[in-house]
């Protein structure tokens, strides 16, 4: 299944986009898994503190990714 | 009710009327940071006539900040910015009652600052801060208007409303693995806290109304 992932603030400029195409091999994937696969392609995630909205709701990490799911991948922010 | 000439065009809108400028004039909101979120925030609800405004900040104004910061001027650098933000609001409208509380919110002030206030609109540039405004907020039951930026991009939000989630529901993590940048580090352009915190006025507006019709959404 092909899914879209986003990624905003600083995460941006970690993963150097602010959007891709992913395909999920996997015919049944939660999102904990997704977020420890990004996390190897994209090694400093493990360093950041973010939370993940699937489809624009903010989703737990047991949540098991549909296909055209569009995951989004939020940082805090701190400016004011 | 105060000067309704000044407000008729809002009392005009039938979801407001006088019952909710009369509710809008009633209401005690706390403003915690008075810099680029700050300043459009109490600049719009010192307009729109709610009645008590709070005014926390400790820093004073310096020049890099009138790009963004639009309630001070050149004259003002070197002041604090909790006092001339008040004196630039009154202007604008002498009705409002503003506090100032010339002082960086922190652990040992945080109680007895919000005590007096229903609502809290969290201007601040630190995580850490944050955290703390969430906790107070939690522990009196006061919502919390949210909004921050990164470089173009703004998160905006309400917490703690109608016991609705709070912002370490968002971000539970309360040690951040990697800093988050604040505008010295990041930069930011003007024109993103002025809409952001214009955008903040109004969801701060609809809690103070208290309407179900304006109940904003959690996220």
């Amino acid at each position: 299944m092909t899914i879209t992932l986003k990624y905003f603030g600083l995460l941006v400029d970690i993963t150097n986009k602010k959007e891709e195409q992913f395909f999920v091999e996997e015919n049944k994937a939660s999102l904990s898994f997704l977020k420890s696969k990004m996390e190897g392609v994209y090694e400093e995630l493990k360093n950041t503190n973010y939370t993940i909205a699937v489809n624009q709701s903010m989703s737990s990490l047991d949540y098991t990714i549909k296909d055209q799911d569009v995951i989004a991948f939020l940082p805090p922010f701190a400016g004011g | 009710m105060k000067n309704t000439t000044r407000y008729s065009r809002q009392i005009a809108l039938a979801e407001i009327g006088e019952s909710g400028q009369q509710k809008l004039q009633d209401a005690r909101v706390l403003v915690i940071g008075a810099g680029g979120l700050g300043c459009p925030v109490l600049q719009n609800l010192a307009a729109a006539g709610v009645g008590s405004i709070g005014i926390v900040d400790g820093d004073v104004v310096e020049e890099s900040n009138l790009h963004r910061q639009l309630l001070y001027s050149l004259k003002d650098c070197g002041k604090g910015k909790a006092i001339t933000a008040a004196e630039a609001i009154l202007e604008l409208n002498p009705d409002v009652n503003v506090t100032v509380f010339g002082e960086f919110f922190n652990k040992q002030n945080a109680a007895k600052i919000v005590s007096d206030y229903q609502i809290i609109v969290d201007c601040t540039d630190t995580i850490a801060v944050r955290y703390l405004i969430n906790d107070v907020a939690v522990a009196k039951n006061i919502p919390v208007v949210y909004a921050s930026i990164y470089k173009f991009e703004g998160q905006v939000s309400v917490f703690n409303y109608k016991n609705g989630p709070s912002y370490r529901c968002l971000f539970p993590e309360t040690e951040s693995l990697k800093a988050v940048p604040n505008c010295v580090v990041s930069g930011v352009l003007g024109v993103l806290p002025n809409t952001l915190g214009r955008s903040r006025r109004q969801k701060c507006l609809k809690s103070s109304l208290k309407s179900e019709r304006f109940c904003p959404a959690p996220y």
